[in-house]
């Protein structure tokens, strides 16, 4: 569904980016895990076409999509969670919710919101009240809600551990599962490796701009070179014990 | 330097128009040189434009015209100041024309009313002004934001209506009449002509003043404070004493013009000096090229002479005034002065571009270079002081960080944070995504203020300092992007490093007294010295965007080295570096912890800073939750959980 | 039909895969690799300025001399803790030489017994199976893969070891093995002892042989065929990898399917480098794309062949190569172990210096060498090491029997009398199989 090849992407002289390469099929969870610094964020922005890639290609459902505008990637499916969830935090939950379903209009706006309290029953019970009052994991999840609202096809969740308890997070990761269990592709995007692999079928390690490890997740979660990508390289010559 | 084939007489076939083309560009260079970085004093144009503004008097016999040429000369002066205010704070003044008639009203007063001697009244109007502008740039330059144009705004409304109203001191709306003419002694200036030789022979004098003061160390400062406050600041910069006393300055030559018109017109009203007359001057400013000194003289040339040139269109005049107006302001906004230049500078050869040649074979030679041993020259703290790598805690480091806490909101970013830091040695701060390792670094420079805690350098308490008085007691400091000035070359990027290691003041800047030249003589060489051991002497006039990367980085980092401190603070150093790059770097810092150092490095890069830490503290959420070697913190599963969360079985 | 997501993978989602895998194999090369590393470096060539499969030809080639070069470490992207087994491919001969030790981690391991299911997947293989696997463990090192494999697939492991033809013609018969995976000099011996014994075909249960790690001729497969009645499969392993696996026949016999997704195949002129174009033979290249033990990038087989691309009629998608037509050096093979004439050169002069000539004689049948004699020729009448004719002969045969491992004949005749070398280094062949006219079981 998602195909990344080769992407470089640079800020100015700074290289972000450097030739990254990955995909996403249908009906499954990929994760990209790493490091702060390793460039997840400006891989996002790059994907939703807030940047343009110097080197590379992106293409979603075939059609290429890295010269494109936000929007239009918007309108093909690809559908955004970002970090630290960015409500509108004077707009009520409900409000928060028809702004993620604006592109499609009214009547779906209409169908669409029954289907999200099924799935997030807190927001149905919030949904008069101010978002920025909400809490982090309950924002959370009407950051996912108004995503989903936007019929997405492939549904990219930035950083949703985030400044969050490790409860909360257990919360939404299960979440997560169950939104794919009902259907939908997830990239998630992630610093917290052992959680993001606990629910993923694929993964891929970034470490400074470059893919270093990719494959199953449950044969990452053993891997040493996940913890060298965070932590650096813990040994000095290849003889030691 | 000319853009002709040579003037070569055999191979071009019009040598006479060849050589004057080359004339009038090596002169037009020359301005524009003057306008873009580091020129030396140009006093080849500014002489050029004395000559032409002596010659205009004898070649107009009108004095009409000469009367436009005095109005011309006030408002230039009223716009060389306010162009130094907006060139130094960036901030735009409103309400310059309550300070030309504060000059003006004052000084008519005390000579009028008061019958006081000229001399007196002029410099009673100054004074007053002074301190009018001091009180009002105090609480506003404080605030964060554009708040300056509004409260000049609001400056110039009340005192229009100060001057309208207060009838027994001002005359009121129908003005103030009865002015004594300029006069010293016997001398006295009565007719245009002149005043037009005394006005812009004044005129002359202050241009000459700005320009010097532009080129100078504290004008760089300006400049300086203009693109990057807060990175001014850590440079040892007083950023909030220099934005007063460059307003104070400004309000200061628009009260001189304001005395030299009422002395002039020996009339004057308020509806002179409205709010619409402080748009005007911006206008000017903005036209000629906001932050040019030329610039400015050119706006105000323009402008003013242009509602006369359209006269004759009668009720279209104001129409093209306006069109003229926009269409200088769409295409070159940046104003007329800075797109001559770019105009011109694209139309020179590339002389003075880098080849940037190869790259790689620049980082190799660096390398080599960096593996042969070489030595940087610097006086940092004298080798020997303090312990080396592990020295032990609590034997009173060089830097000491106790129980530092900070919060924002209801968040606690900092939390009882506290380490220390020894010469010779590198200390690499880690952690995941927002455990608060920036803000400890600005705690430690003086950015931000803890809650609680001491950062103490050789026994010195630093919390409460501004930065600038934290990168006086020795701090320096590099940042994630990298903080160059891009209106500066390498060097003058450099100089401002040198920023506190200079005295000479506005005055002696202005002036440039021989002390100041020398001063900058001996800041120049030692900047010099510094880009020599940073490999980087071939780029020193070179702008700043022609480096690559790494070459930045290592302009920001000597840069910090300048003012010889003893703990540097590097902030992601290598992030954007390729391997190679990231070496060179790399074997910077090791040099410099051998040169006695204590730097504190924020790194995202594993393998580097396993590399070259001697510590490492390991930060979440604002605490510190593991500290030791770089095997023993590898190996810690705090650490580890906390970068990769809990391993689920 | 393929069972695999692997084998039904389109050309395009290949390509995906194999760039994300390329660029990750270069990234690790680049970092842990100090062979690479260096390489690299000496290019000025960054992991991120390969983008696509043209760009790759910029890399050099890694050749079987740089694996010796670099002896121990210098291959190795991961530290010895994560390694699980250590494999000699190619042993050193005599006491200066270097051999080439491959490692594998656990993640390498259980790849290559994947492939190696694969192929017995491909081939029909299940898990009712029983599969005799008759490989001489100490010289072959690859072979216990089919062991591994087979276990992982459920199929019944007959009990097998280096054990005489006759036992394992009984094993075959008391425990009804299915399949059977040998050598196909081996093989050509179990079909010999068959007739001898006056064994027919049909008293065993075998339903396909697999024969490697060389390449099979046809004369070999048309000749146990025959014999067994069965279909006989090859299969393609690089040896310095150590590991079978890497292509494998189907049952359509149009070549062999390679392990597209786990690596890069490239075919080039074996004497410019160049690409050759589409369909043309010429030597195929390698590059690991997932192994972390020890990667390799662009790496020269020698081995010749052609590369097809087009749709197989299995069905599967990954492309497939045509049988080995020949190799760019002189590397020879007896009875599955490999051979340079080279290098037996350099063992036989090191014990004599004064050695004029010498010829290698490989005797072969049905394609397969069996036999190695050696031909010495001297004119020096100086002293002969080891004493006298017979001792000096004996010295010889000893030290290639212990560098080598194989068993041959060493006899020494005039210069004049050695017979002309063909195509390969000092080597000739003689054909010990009977004309096919004369040989009943020839069809």
């Amino acid at each position: 569904m998602l195909r990344v090849k080769g992407l470089s992407v640079r800020y100015g002289t700074m290289q972000v980016l450097r030739r990254v390469s990955f995909h996403v099929g249908a009906d499954e969870i990929v994760a990209v895990i790493g490091a702060n610094g390793a460039g997840k964020s400006t891989l996002l922005r790059t994907l939703s076409g807030l940047h343009r890639p110097s080197e590379g290609e992106i293409r979603f459902m075939n059609t290429p999509i890295h010269r494109t505008a936000p929007e239009r990637i918007v309108r093909l499916g690809l559908i955004q969670v970002p970090e630290a969830r960015q409500l509108f935090p004077n707009m009520t939950v409900l409000e928060n919710l028809e702004l993620g379903g604006f592109i499609y209009g009214g009547k779906h706006v209409e169908i669409s919101l029954p289907q999200i309290y099924e799935i997030f029953p807190v927001l149905s019970d919030r949904r008069r009240q101010k978002a920025g009052t909400l809490s982090g994991g309950e924002q959370q999840m009407l950051s996912i809600g108004r995503a989903l609202m936007a019929k997405p096809r492939l549904l990219v969740l930035d950083e949703p551990s985030m400044g969050l308890a490790p409860l909360i997070v257990e919360e939404i990761y299960q979440t997560i599962q169950n939104l794919h269990r009902m259907g939908t592709t997830v990239l998630l995007v992630e610093q917290n490796a052992m959680g993001a692999l606990a629910i993923s079928d694929r993964a891929y390690v970034l470490e400074t701009g470059r893919v270093v490890l990719s494959g199953k997740a449950s044969d990452l979660m053993e891997h040493d070179d996940v913890q060298r990508a965070y932590l650096g390289r813990d040994y000095q010559h290849k003889w030691e014990r | 330097m000319s853009g002709c084939a040579g003037c070569d007489p055999e191979r071009n076939p019009d040598p006479v128009r060849c050589g004057l083309r080359q004339f009038f560009i090596s002169r037009i260079s020359k301005i524009t040189m003057s306008l873009h970085v580091a020129p030396p004093r140009n006093w080849k144009a500014l002489l050029l434009t004395a000559a032409i503004l002596w010659a205009i008097p004898l070649a107009v016999r009108n004095d009409y015209f000469l009367l436009l040429f005095n109005v011309m000369a006030l408002n230039a002066l009223v716009v060389l100041g306010l162009n130094l205010l907006i060139a130094s704070t960036g901030q735009v003044s409103l309400g310059h024309a309550a300070f030309y008639g504060l000059g003006a009203y004052l000084s008519a007063i005390a000579s009028t009313t008061l019958q006081w001697p000229l001399p007196l009244a002029f410099l009673a109007a100054l004074l007053c002004v002074a301190l009018i502008a001091f009180l009002l740039a105090i609480p506003t330059l404080r605030l964060e934001g554009n708040y300056l144009v509004m409260a000049t705004l609001g400056f110039n409304i009340i005192v229009t209506i100060l001057f309208t109203q207060m009838e027994e001191f001002t005359g009121g709306p129908s003005g103030f009449p009865g002015i004594p003419r300029l006069s010293l002694g016997p001398l006295s200036i009565s007719t245009d002509r002149h005043f037009y030789y005394f006005i812009w022979t004044l005129f002359l004098i202050l241009f000459a003043f700005t320009l010097n003061l532009t080129d100078s160390r504290v004008g760089r400062a300006l400049l300086a404070i203009h693109e990057r406050d807060l990175t001014s600041e850590t440079l040892g910069i007083p950023t909030y004493r220099y934005k007063v006393t460059t307003f104070v300055l400004s309000a200061l030559y628009a009260a001189l013009a304001g005395f030299c018109y009422a002395h002039y017109v020996t009339f004057i009203s308020p509806k002179t000096f409205d709010i619409l007359y402080s748009v005007q001057v911006l206008t000017m400013v903005v036209v000629g090229g906001m932050g040019s000194i030329w610039g400015g003289l050119a706006g105000t040339v323009v402008l003013t002479s242009l509602p006369e040139l359209l006269h004759r269109f009668e009720d279209l005049h104001v129409l093209l005034y306006g069109l003229i107006l926009m269409g200088v302001l769409i295409f070159s906004p940046q104003g007329l002065v800075p797109a001559l230049l770019s105009l011109l500078q694209r139309a020179r050869p590339d002389s003075e571009a880098a080849g940037s040649g190869n790259e790689a074979l620049l980082v190799e030679r660096a390398l080599e270079s960096l593996r042969s041993g070489r030595t940087l020259n610097l006086r940092c703290a004298p080798a020997g002081t303090g312990t080396a790598s592990s020295g032990p805690e609590g034997a009173g480091g060089l830097l000491d960080i106790r129980n530092v806490s900070l919060g924002f909101g209801g968040l606690q970013a900092l939390n009882e944070v506290g380490f220390q830091l020894n010469s010779c040695q590198v200390v690499a701060l880690i952690g995941p995504n927002g455990a608060g390792k920036t803000t400890l670094l600005n705690v430690i420079s003086g950015l931000l203020k803890p809650d609680m805690g001491q950062v103490v350098l050789d026994g010195r308490d630093m919390v409460g300092m501004p930065p600038h008085r934290v990168a006086e007691c020795g701090v320096g400091r590099t940042f994630q992007a990298v903080q160059i000035y891009q209106h500066f070359s390498v060097l003058e990027n450099l100089l401002l490093g040198y920023h506190v290691e200079g005295g000479a003041g506005f005055l002696s800047a202005g002036l440039r007294t021989p002390s100041e030249r020398r001063e900058e003589r001996r800041l120049r060489e030692r900047a010099m010295d510094l880009l020599a051991s940073f490999d980087l002497s071939d780029k020193a006039s070179l702008p700043v965007m022609q480096l690559t990367l790494l070459e930045q980085k290592l302009l920001e980092m000597a840069r910090s080295l300048a003012f010889s401190p003893r703990v540097l603070l590097l902030d992601e150093p290598v992030g954007g570096l390729n391997p190679k790059e990231s070496e060179v770097l790399v074997g910077y810092i090791t040099l410099l912890r051998r040169n006695g150092m204590g730097i504190i490095l924020v790194e995202h890069d594993m393998n580097v800073v396993m590399r070259i830490a001697d510590r490492i503290e390991v930060l979440q959420h604002g605490c510190l939750i593991a500290s030791g070697t770089p095997r023993e913190v590898q190996q810690n599963p705090k650490v580890i959980t906390a970068y990769l969360g809990v391993r689920k079985s | 039909m393929p069972k695999d997501s692997i084998d039904s993978l389109s050309r395009d989602s290949l390509h995906q895969l194999q760039i994300e895998r390329l660029q990750m194999t270069l990234n690790r090369a680049y970092f842990h690799v100090d062979f690479y590393r260096n390489r690299m470096d000496s290019l000025n060539l960054l992991p991120e300025e390969v983008g696509t499969f043209e760009d790759l030809r910029r890399f050099p080639f890694t050749t079987r001399q740089d694996l010796t070069d670099h002896y121990p470490y210098g291959l190795f992207a991961v530290p010895l803790r994560s390694i699980v087994r250590l494999k000699i491919t190619t042993p050193a001969l005599g006491d200066q030489g270097r051999p080439i030790v491959v490692g594998f981690t656990r993640h390498d391991s259980s790849m290559w017994h994947s492939l190696m299911m694969r192929l017995y997947e491909q081939l029909g293989v299940t898990d009712r199976d029983i599969v005799q696997v008759a490989f001489n463990f100490s010289l072959f090192p690859g072979a216990f893969t089919f062991n591994h494999a087979a276990e992982l697939l459920g199929a019944t492991l007959a009990p097998s070891s280096t054990i005489s033809a006759t036992l394992q013609l009984q094993i075959m018969q008391d425990f009804r093995s299915t399949v059977l995976a040998t050598t196909a000099a081996f093989a050509l011996h179990i079909v010999e002892t068959m007739e001898r014994l006056g064994m027919e075909p049909d008293s065993l249960h075998l339903r396909l042989i697999l024969l490697g790690p060389d390449p099979l001729p046809d004369t070999t497969r048309d000749r146990l065929e025959s014999a067994f009645g069965i279909p006989v499969y090859g299969l393609y392993g690089v040896t310095e990898m150590g590991e079978p696996g890497m292509a494998g026949e189907c049952p359509a016999k149009a070549g062999l399917h390679l392990a597209e997704d786990q690596f890069l195949a490239e075919i080039v002129h074996p004497l410019t480098g160049e690409p050759v174009p589409s369909g043309q033979e010429g030597e195929l290249v390698l590059t690991t794309l997932t192994a972390e033990a020890y990667p390799l990038i662009r790496y020269r087989t020698g081995d010749i062949t052609v590369l097809r691309e087009g749709p197989c009629s299995c069905g599967r998608t990954a492309a497939r190569i045509v049988p080995i037509l020949r190799r760019t050096d002189n590397r020879v093979s007896i009875r599955g172990i490999p051979l340079y004439p080279e290098q037996v050169e350099e063992l036989l002069r090191s014990i004599d210096p004064l050695l004029d000539d010498f010829r290698l004689v490989i005797h072969t049948r049905y394609g397969v060498g069996e036999q190695l004699d050696i031909l010495v020729s001297r004119t020096q009448a100086a002293d002969l090491p080891g004493g006298g004719r017979a001792q000096y002969l004996e010295l010889l045969r000893a030290t290639i029997r212990r560098a080598v491992g194989l068993g041959t004949k060493v006899q020494m005749v005039e210069p004049d009398r050695l017979p002309r070398e063909g195509l390969v280094y000092k080597t000739v062949f003689r054909s010990l199989s009977p004309p096919c006219a004369l040989d009943p079981n020839c069809r």
